[in-house]
This record gives C-alpha cells, sequence and structure tokens, in this order.
C-alpha cells in the first residue's frame, strides 16, 4: 500500500488505512495533505503535469527533481524508497520553491473547504456575447484538461484580483479595455499612483495587471523569473508591450477571413478562421504558427518575456482550442526543453457484456497484432455475473488485460440525478462483479457534470485515473460554476477526450493525456482506420498500465497496481490469460414471470409489425369503402347497390345481357 | 420480480389479447357489412306472400317519444294488412295511454292496439310487457322496437324477408344509430359506439361464427320458438341477450342486417346514460352467471363462444383496464414502480393508433361519419368516454352483489327520455315517420 494512495482515500475509510502506515509514509501524507499529488505548486508553472495521466517520463523511473515535476517525486515516495531519502526528496522540492508551495499546500489542504482558490486568473468580458461563452468554455475545458485550476473573473472586478495570481489569461475583449490606459499607466507607474487607480475600471485592471505599476518593483529588480505570466488572446494592450521589443500590427479593418496554420506534435494543421480587425504580434524572441491575410502572413502565436498573445478572437473551434492547450503548456514551460509528453489512450467505448463476444475477440486480437495499447470501457453489471454470457464476455477481457490492452469501467447510465451514495453501490457492485471474473477495471470514466457536482467528489476520489466521455458540462456554464478546482484537488489523474484536428478523430496534442473514443457499433475497417490513425500520429500511445493505479470500493474492497504488481482484494492476481471452461447447460432459474417477461420483450417487435401491418390493412380497407359510399351516395346510378327487393338479380341479369 | 410486474404483465397481454380479437371481428364485420351493402338486403318472399307481423313496443312513461315512434311504424313498407302494431302502456304514470287513445282515433285503418298494465300485471320491467304483447299478439314473426325508435320504411321488411330465407334462422337483427347524435358530447360518443362496437363487432361474430346477439329493438323473431321457451325471461334486465342464448342453444342462429337501420334516442346526459349501462352490464352479467354452465357442454353448440366472449369481456378485459388504469395513475403518482422488460412506450402509442384505425374503418362504412371531426372525437373518446367502461361494469357488479345479499328485487331502470330540438338530430337519418 502506498501513500499517496491513501491519501487519496475518502473520509472513514481514509482514516481507518493510516493508522496502519508506517510512521514515515504517515509524514509524508500529511506533508503531502489530501492532495499531495498537487505538490506541483513546488514548480514555477504551477501548470506542470502532477494532475494529469502518464507523463511519457514513466512513472516507474525514479525522481529527478530538477525537471521540475513533484508528482514524480510525490509518486516515486510510494515506491521502496526510505523514509529518509523520501523526507529528503522532498526538502530538495521545497527549496526549490518559494513560500507560495506550501500556501499552496495548505490551499490544497483545504480541498475539503467550499472555497479552493485556482492557481490562473482567467478575465472575461463583462458583457458576455456568445462567442465570449464559448471561449470561456474553452479556457475552462483547457485549463482542466491540463490539470490547472481557475478562478474567473469579469474585466471590471480583475484589479482587485490580479496581485493574487501569478497566472492570467485575458480573454478576448477584456485588454482592450486596459489597452486604451496603457499610455496614461506608465506615468502612474512613474509616479507610484498606479495602485491608487479605482478597482473596477480600466485603469486599475490595467495598472494592477502591469507588473511595474502593481507595485513589484522589488521583485523586478531581483530579476526572479516569479513575474507575472499573462496571456493576451485576440488583443494585446500597449503597456504589456513596453520594452518587449515587439511590434504591434494592425490588419485592415473589417471582418477578414483568413487561414490559420499551426503544427501540433509535428503534424501541420491550417484552418479557416475569421477575425474582426485583428491585431498581431511580431517578436523574434517567441512566435509560432501563421495567420494568412491576402498576401500578408502574420504570427498566430507571439511572445515576449513571460508573456504570451495569440492572435485568434474565437476559441470554440476544435483548431483554437487545441492552439490554446498548446500554447498555455508552451507558455507555463519554463525550460528550454520540451515539455512532459502525454500519452493518447484508444478506447472501445460503452462495451456491453451482451456484445458479440466474437466481434469483440476480433477486434482485440486485431489491436495486440498491431501492438497497440487500448482500453476497453465497461459498462457496469449489477446482477446476472454469473451467466454465462456475462463469463464469456469476460474471458475476452482477460485475453485483452494479457494482451497490451486495459479495462475501465464506464460510468453507470444514470437518468434521473446522480446519488453519491447509490453510485458508490453501483460501481462497487459492478467492479466485484468484474474482479470475481478475473477482469480488473483500472480507473473510471465519466461524463463531465460529474466535475462539477461536489456530491460525487467522494466517489470521483476513490479512483487515481478518471477518464473524462465528454467535455459538454463546460458549454454554456456560468463563469461563476465554472471553477473546477475542488474536482482537480482530488488529485486524479485526468484523460480527457481528444480534440480531433482531422476525419480521423484523432488528437494531435501530446500536452495532456487524451483519450480517443471509438464506438465498437462501427464498422471493424472503420474502427482500425481510426485506431491506425492515432497508432500513426505522433503522439506516443503507452499502456494504462504503465500508471499507477488505485480503486477503492465500499466494503473496504480494492485495487492497486504499482506498475508491476497487482494486488486487487489482498490477493494478488496473475494477469497471464488462462481459458476457463464454463457450464454450457447453465441453470437460469428462471421461473414461469422472468420467461413471460423475456418472452414479452421478444414479442414486442412482433406487436410493432403486428400494429404496423393493422394500419396499413386498415387504410387500405378504408380506401376501399369510401369508394364504395361514393359510388353508393354520389354516383348512384353507377353504384350497383340494389335498392328493392330483388333488384339485385335484376340489375345483373341486365349486366349479363350487355354486350 | 413484484406484485405490479406480475399484474402489468398480466394486463399487457390481456388488453393486447383483446385487441387482437377485435382486429379480428373489425375485419370479418368489415367484409361482411361491405358485402351486405353491395347486395341491398333485400330477398324475394317465396310465393310473393309476407307473413302476418305483430310489432311489439314496451312503453314505460315513453310519452315524450311514442308519437314519433308509432307514426314510423305505421309508416312501414311493408303490406298493411299484414302487420300490427301492439303498444304495451306498462304501467305508465304519465300521459302515454291518453296519447295511445289519440294515435288510435288517429289511424283507425292501422292495426295499432295499445294494451295498458297497471302496477299489479305492468311495471316489471320489458320483459314483462313484451310478454304481455305476445299473448295477444296474432302475427307468426313477432318483431320488437323500443318505444323511443323511429325505424327507416323498409326496415321491417328487410327483417322478415331475411327470416324467411333459413328455417334454422331464428331471428334477425337491425342496426340501430343514434337519433340524437348532435345533442351533445355524449351522444356523439355513444354514436360511435354503437357503430363500432355493437354493430361492427356483431358483424364480425356474425361474419365468422354466425353469431348474433339481440340488441334489443329493431328484430324479427319466429313466434314459435318464443313459445316454445316461454317468452322472455322476467328476470332478465337484458331479455334481448338472454333470449339469443336460449335460441343458440334450440339450434337457431340469429342474422344481422345492416341495411335495416332504426334510428333511437341516446341519453344525452352522463347520469341517465350512467343508469342505463349499468343496467345493460347487470343484464349481461346475469346472462353469463346463467350460461356459463354451457360452456363446457358440447351441446350448447356455438353459443358456448359467446358465453367465452362475455367471459373475457367481463372477467379479463375488465380486470386489465382496471389494472393498467391503477398502474398508470399509481405510477404517476409515483406509488407504483413497473420495471417489465420489453414495455416501451412505442408500443402503447402503437395500441392506440390501432383502437382509432379500427372505429375510423367502422367508420368508413357510413354516410357522413368517416370526417376529421370523427377521428378527433375517437381520439377524445379513448381517454375519456372509454374510461367509463369499467366504472359502469363495477357499479353493476356491486348492484349485484348488494342484492343478491339484501334479497333485493331487481329493478328495472328506466331510461328517462327528452324531447329533442331539430339540431339534435342525426341530419343522416332517413324517418319512417
Amino acid at each position: 500500500m502506498r501513500s499517496e494512495d491513501l491519501k487519496r482515500i475518502p473520509g472513514k475509510i481514509r482514516m481507518g488505512r493510516v493508522k496502519l502506515l508506517p510512521a514515515a509514509l504517515l509524514t509524508v501524507t500529511l506533508l503531502f495533505g489530501p492532495a499531495g499529488v498537487r505538490a506541483e505548486a513546488a514548480s514555477p508553472s504551477s501548470s506542470a503535469p502532477a494532475a494529469q495521466a502518464s507523463p511519457q517520463a514513466s512513472v516507474t523511473q525514479p525522481p529527478t527533481p530538477s525537471d521540475g515535476s513533484p508528482v514524480l517525486v510525490a509518486q516515486s515516495s510510494s515506491s521502496s524508497a526510505a523514509p529518509e531519502s523520501v523526507q529528503t526528496i522532498l526538502q530538495e522540492n521545497s527549496g526549490a520553491t518559494s513560500t507560495e508551495d506550501s500556501s499552496a499546500g495548505n490551499s490544497a489542504e483545504g480541498d475539503a473547504d467550499d472555497t479552493v482558490k485556482g492557481s490562473f486568473l482567467v478575465i472575461y468580458p463583462d458583457s458576455l456575447s456568445g462567442t465570449d461563452r464559448d471561449n470561456l468554455s474553452a479556457a475552462a475545458a483547457v485549463l482542466t484538461s491540463l490539470g490547472d485550476t481557475a478562478d474567473y473573473v469579469p474585466a471590471k472586478k480583475a484589479a482587485g484580483a490580479l496581485d493574487d495570481y501569478d497566472n492570467i489569461i485575458w480573454l478576448p475583449g477584456t485588454a482592450e479595455t486596459s489597452d486604451t490606459s496603457g499610455s496614461g499607466k506608465a506615468e502612474d507607474a512613474e509616479t507610484g499612483t498606479a495602485g491608487a487607480a479605482e478597482p473596477g475600471t480600466p485603469d486599475a485592471a490595467a495598472s494592477a495587471a502591469e507588473p511595474d505599476a502593481a507595485g513589484e518593483a522589488e521583485t523586478n529588480e531581483a530579476g526572479a523569473s516569479s513575474d507575472k505570466h499573462q496571456m493576451f488572446l485576440g488583443s494585446v494592450p500597449e503597456w504589456a508591450l513596453q520594452d518587449s521589443g515587439a511590434t504591434l500590427t494592425q490588419s485592415s479593418a473589417g471582418e477578414s477571413g483568413a487561414e490559420a496554420v499551426y503544427t501540433f506534435s509535428g503534424t501541420r494543421m491550417e484552418t479557416s478562421v475569421s477575425l474582426q480587425d485583428p491585431v498581431f504580434l511580431t517578436n523574434k524572441e517567441y512566435e509560432e504558427g501563421t495567420v494568412r491575410i491576402g498576401s500578408g502572413s502574420y504570427p498566430l502565436a507571439s511572445g515576449w518575456g513571460n508573456d504570451r498573445y495569440l492572435a485568434l478572437q474565437a476559441y470554440g473551434s476544435d483548431f483554437a482550442r487545441a492552439l490554446l492547450t498548446q500554447e498555455i503548456t508552451l507558455w507555463q514551460w519554463p525550460y528550454l526543453n520540451s515539455p512532459h509528453s502525454y500519452t493518447e489512450y484508444v478506447v472501445l467505448d460503452e462495451v456491453y457484456p451482451f456484445t458479440d463476444p466474437d466481434r469483440l475477440l476480433k477486434l482485440v486480437e486485431s489491436m495486440a497484432e498491431k501492438k497497440m495499447n487500448y482500453v476497453i470501457s465497461v459498462m457496469p453489471i449489477y446482477k446476472h455475473a454469473d451467466y454465462p454470457a456475462f463469463q464469456q464476455f469476460c474471458e475476452v477481457l482477460k485475453y485483452a488485460q494479457a494482451s497490451g490492452g486495459a479495462v475501465i469501467l464506464h460510468s453507470p447510465l444514470i437518468q434521473n440525478g446522480v446519488d453519491d451514495g447509490t453510485l458508490q453501490d453501483q460501481l462497487t457492485t459492478a467492479t466485484e462483479n468484474y474482479f470475481a471474473m478475473g477482469v480488473y477495471p483500472l480507473a473510471l470514466s465519466i461524463p463531465s457534470d460529474w466535475i462539477f457536482n461536489d456530491e460525487l467528489h467522494d466517489t470521483l476520489g476513490r479512483y487515481r485515473t478518471l477518464f473524462l466521455e465528454d467535455m459538454d458540462a463546460f458549454e454554456g456554464r456560468e463563469p461563476s460554476d465554472l471553477s473546477t478546482a475542488k474536482f482537480l484537488s482530488l488529485g486524479s489523474q485526468l484523460i480527457t477526450p481528444a480534440i480531433p484536428l482531422d476525419h480521423t478523430g484523432a488528437g494531435y496534442l501530446d500536452c495532456c493525456a487524451t483519450a480517443v473514443y471509438l464506438n465498437i457499433d462501427e464498422k471493424d475497417d472503420e474502427i482500425a482506420a481510426a485506431a491506425a490513425a492515432v497508432r500513426d500520429s505522433s503522439i506516443p500511445m503507452q499502456p494504462l498500465w504503465d500508471m499507477n493505479q488505485t480503486v477503492y470500493l465500499n466494503k473496504g474492497g480494492y485495487l492497486f497496481w504499482d506498475g508491476s504488481t497487482l494486488e486487487v482484494d489482498g490477493s494478488y492476481p496473475d494477469l497471464t490469460y488462462r481459458p476457463e471452461e464454463y457450464p454450457e447447460n447453465f441453470d437460469y432459474k428462471r421461473n414461469v414471470y422472468y420467461r413471460a417477461t423475456a418472452d414479452l420483450a421478444g414479442q414486442n417487435r412482433v406487436l410493432i409489425i403486428f400494429s404496423c401491418f393493422v394500419l396499413v390493412l386498415f387504410v387500405l380497407l378504408g380506401i376501399r369503402s369510401r369508394k364504395d359510399m361514393r359510388r353508393k351516395f354520389i354516383l348512384p346510378d353507377d353504384s350497383g347497390f340494389e335498392n328493392g327487393p330483388g333488384a339485385g338479380e335484376h340489375e345483373k341479369a341486365d349486366r349479363k345481357e350487355e354486350p | 420480480m413484484s406484485a405490479w410486474d406480475l399484474l402489468s404483465l398480466y394486463a399487457i397481454i390481456a388488453i393486447w389479447s383483446m385487441m387482437a380479437l377485435n382486429v379480428f371481428l373489425s375485419v370479418g364485420g368489415y367484409h361482411y357489412i361491405l358485402t351486405e351493402n353491395r347486395k341491398g338486403g333485400h330477398v324475394p318472399v317465396p310465393d310473393g306472400h309476407y307473413p302476418m307481423v305483430s310489432v311489439l313496443v314496451p312503453a314505460h312513461n315513453e310519452a315524450l317519444v311514442l308519437k314519433r315512434t308509432v307514426q314510423s311504424l305505421l309508416n312501414f313498407d311493408y303490406p298493411k294488412d299484414r302487420y300490427e302494431v301492439i303498444v304495451i302502456n306498462d304501467n305508465s304514470s304519465d300521459d302515454t295511454g291518453g296519447l295511445m287513445k289519440k294515435l288510435e282515433s288517429e289511424n283507425p285503418r292501422s292495426r295499432l292496439i295499445c294494451v295498458s298494465t297497471d302496477k299489479v300485471v305492468g311495471g316489471n320491467g320489458k320483459s314483462n310487457a313484451l310478454n304481455i304483447g305476445l299473448s295477444i299478439a296474432k302475427g307468426s314473426v313477432i318483431a320488437v322496437y323500443d318505444a323511443d325508435n323511429t325505424p327507416e320504411r323498409d326496415a321491417l321488411r328487410l327483417l322478415v324477408e331475411n327470416l324467411l330465407t333459413d328455417d334454422k334462422l331464428g331471428a334477425v337483427i337491425g342496426k340501430f344509430r343514434t337519433r340524437n347524435r348532435n345533442a351533445s358530447l355524449l351522444t356523439r360518443f355513444v354514436n360511435i359506439e354503437t357503430l363500432t362496437h355493437q354493430c361492427m363487432n356483431q358483424a364480425g361474430r356474425y361474419f365468422f361464427f354466425r353469431l348474433c346477439t339481440i340488441p334489443g329493438t329493431n328484430y324479427v323473431i319466429r313466434r314459435d320458438i318464443l313459445e316454445k321457451v316461454g317468452g322472455w325471461d322476467v328476470k332478465a334486465l337484458s331479455e334481448d341477450t338472454e333470449i339469443s342464448f336460449r335460441i343458440y342453444r334450440m339450434g337457431y342462429y340469429i342474422k344481422l342486417l345492416p341495411q335495416s337501420v332504426t334510428w333511437e334516442q341516446e341519453p344525452h346526459l352522463l347520469g341517465i346514460w350512467f343508469r342505463q349501462r349499468v343496467r345493460w352490464a347487470k343484464g349481461n352479467l346475469y346472462v353469463m352467471a346463467k350460461n356459463f354452465k354451457y360452456t363446457f357442454d358440447k351441446d350448447a353448440g356455438r353459443m358456448r363462444m359467446d358465453v367465452i366472449y362475455y367471459v373475457l369481456t367481463y372477467g379479463i378485459m375488465l380486470s386489465s383496464l382496471v389494472l393498467s388504469d391503477i398502474i398508470f395513475v399509481g405510477g404517476l403518482l409515483g406509488f407504483i414502480h413497473v420495471k417489465l422488460a420489453g414495455f416501451s412506450e412505442l408500443l402503447w402509442g402503437m395500441a392506440i393508433l390501432v383502437f382509432i384505425s379500427n372505429v375510423m374503418l367502422t367508420l368508413s362504412l357510413e354516410k357522413n361519419e368517416f370526417t376529421l371531426e370523427s377521428f378527433g372525437l375517437v381520439t377524445v373518446m379513448l381517454f375519456t368516454y372509454a374510461k367509463l367502461w369499467a366504472p359502469v361494469v363495477l357499479k353493476a357488479m356491486w348492484d349485484m352483489l348488494l342484492d343478491h345479499l339484501l334479497h333485493r328485487r331487481v329493478k328495472w331502470d328506466k331510461t328517462v327520455r327528452y324531447v329533442e330540438s331539430a339540431e339534435d338530430v342525426n341530419p343522416d337519418m332517413q324517418s319512417g315517420g
């Protein structure tokens, strides 16, 4: 049992297990707090990928404090290292951190409280248009996928908050307000009156945002890299460019159709974008990507010092979101080398036990043959786990486990709200059912709205790795409800859906762990093509087994994987696949009721077909009778209807005589 | 598994089974009615000799409607010297007797006879009145009309002509339509109901099984059969149904002739309608109980199928409808939770569509009934009028239980008549009066 896993155990279970810890590990636990994995605050850039899954630098590697990734320290602390060395490593890291690190730790410690301060400040326009909301949602989704916490304030309230954050993102439509007063700020700064600006005014926002005017002269003089890191989207104020050496270029007025070009992890992508009076920044210090307008070519992303500027004005598209993700990662990476490269997972999504086992086996074998690492997201099963169909299904899963695949549990399909207690019971039952069959779901996939449901965090905290099934919950959410700080403080390794940049659906971002979800109901060749696109991309594919995994269930059940040993409920199962035989004549113990119910389910289709047949028949008969009625009442002379005794006979006789 | 699951399963199977049976009967009925409509219904009488017919009209406090009825009956397209009209003024407390005297004096050449009874001899229901009329009837064929009927001119002739076509034909019944269709929403519903569940259903049963049930009006029956069976059962509130079963047991059969039409006044108020239908339901339940023993008697012939049909209707259908309504309402209120596999809203919707199309098919055979308005009425009817059937039968069962426990005398609940306005009358009616 390892320390950081224990930190993840919520509530009473956690306390019960802590008592069993060796003293040294307990110390580690207490130092890191319940969200110890967030010790990445030790990094100058708090967006270090501590809360993300599977950096390419494998967790099995020894910790390297110099790489600025304390999460590796935290993870390695749970290995067999002696307590002293763990402390040493911690101290080394602590030495590299400012006092903010401990405060960040305290902040994380206080995760149980209602307020959890984010490490980013995102400033949005005071009045939100549809595009502004999209930008806001995109920023929140991107930061969450990067494992970064953020707080959101409107521009008019930014002044009072800027001092509290090192990382600030100005969404499109916010920097203009400060730009108008940029020149005045320089004077204010010189006269030392900047701090007196009225809060809530553009002046105040600009003065607070501008490092000099914010009264951080001492820091600047020291030349420390703790200056504020600011990213401007869509526009940049002049005060931000003082001494930057950058040249501001404004394109021709009006809306411009443009082509944006950017290279994601070695793959060049190009897309059409719409820009309104775009502003570009030319700076030799840092330029990435290109915007082409007519014959002109401008940098898509520019940088100077700690600051960045992205010329796009709308971030709702996949391209823009991917760009923002990539640029935030690069912006926050303080070193000359490249940031960590993260894995992209191929997930066979929503696999039900009634899936044709032969077809699933075929898919699994195909993946294994191509040496692909893949994940099967299985639906939770609560009863009838002893049925042969489920056993056969699990046989395929066991084979997949033994041949490069991993199994995760899909979120239960819940229609009427989520109740934490019920959810935990369901997950426990479903997981134990799979455990019993030798299948070990390593993680849980969840819909994005669960992120914002505080009541579920106790449940989610039981999984070291969480796959996000979608990012829908970020859309249309009010700024006050966008913070994911409390969720991220759980310390889960988060794997978000890949941002598709072409028709294959594959992602081209390696700055965070992503998943490409494949629907196994699609045709085999379509699945194969999508999987091949992921495999052939430059994004690394690592097995889910490369990461440490923990799953804690109700009633003390658990799964623990440390990269080499699997421990499940106190035993150490062997993952080697061994076929098992199951009785062919299984006693389903079905009584009359079950048979009748099953029969009814089978008859459903028959009844619907019967109903359709009756409807068609009745319509045809109705048409026929209406024709008869028409002949009888509207065209009586030609009706053939008889009106008196024997009239029909006479008429028939008459007709027979006709030639 | 829960008890509600089991009950739901039962209800679903029962309702769909009954629906399938109704679809089956509708297809047969449709074919039969369409064929009969094309034939016209008239059959030459052997030697051109029409038999003597006694038309019996039991009348208890029918002064409001009787004049029109008698005029229609006297206006039959039937040899005048070959039929008589016998009105049984059954212990009326209104001016039925005076009205009849007046009508007799106004029609001296007609064979219009009025028999008045007092509360000692009469006042014991329709069966008793019919038996009194039968006792003085001269005809070899007996026709019965309710006092609120206005049969079309050829109604009687059609019935008699067809009765003579087969010696094994014990009775021939015609169709009854709603005279006051436009009086209220209720009478519009009744109009559709009579066309659908009475005429079409009868036609289907006749087409497939040669089975019919006498509807109580607009029918002719052989006098000798009546005498053999001892007349109408005075204990029966549905004397028509009851005597139908006896006719079948004697080896005769009953034919439906849809071309013979009478128009009758239906209750225009819910309270009157409810009492009338409770009486019918009590009568049918009485008949079902009386004849249930013949279900397993091979000698009872095809009437056993009718007994089974009644058992299905009043046993299976009633219980399944009551259960499904309870489960539906209980589910809405959150008291009942059904987790039946295979139950789908689509299936529920399909059932509604089948019901509506079934009714519309019937209406397509009638003049001016196959309209958009009718479609709307049928849809509304399904969720309103049709739901009243279960309370009617349950009330009838409750009354019967009390009658039995308290040894109460079975009471004939007279349907109250009213004076129709011109707007109430169905414009398609071809009055024989």
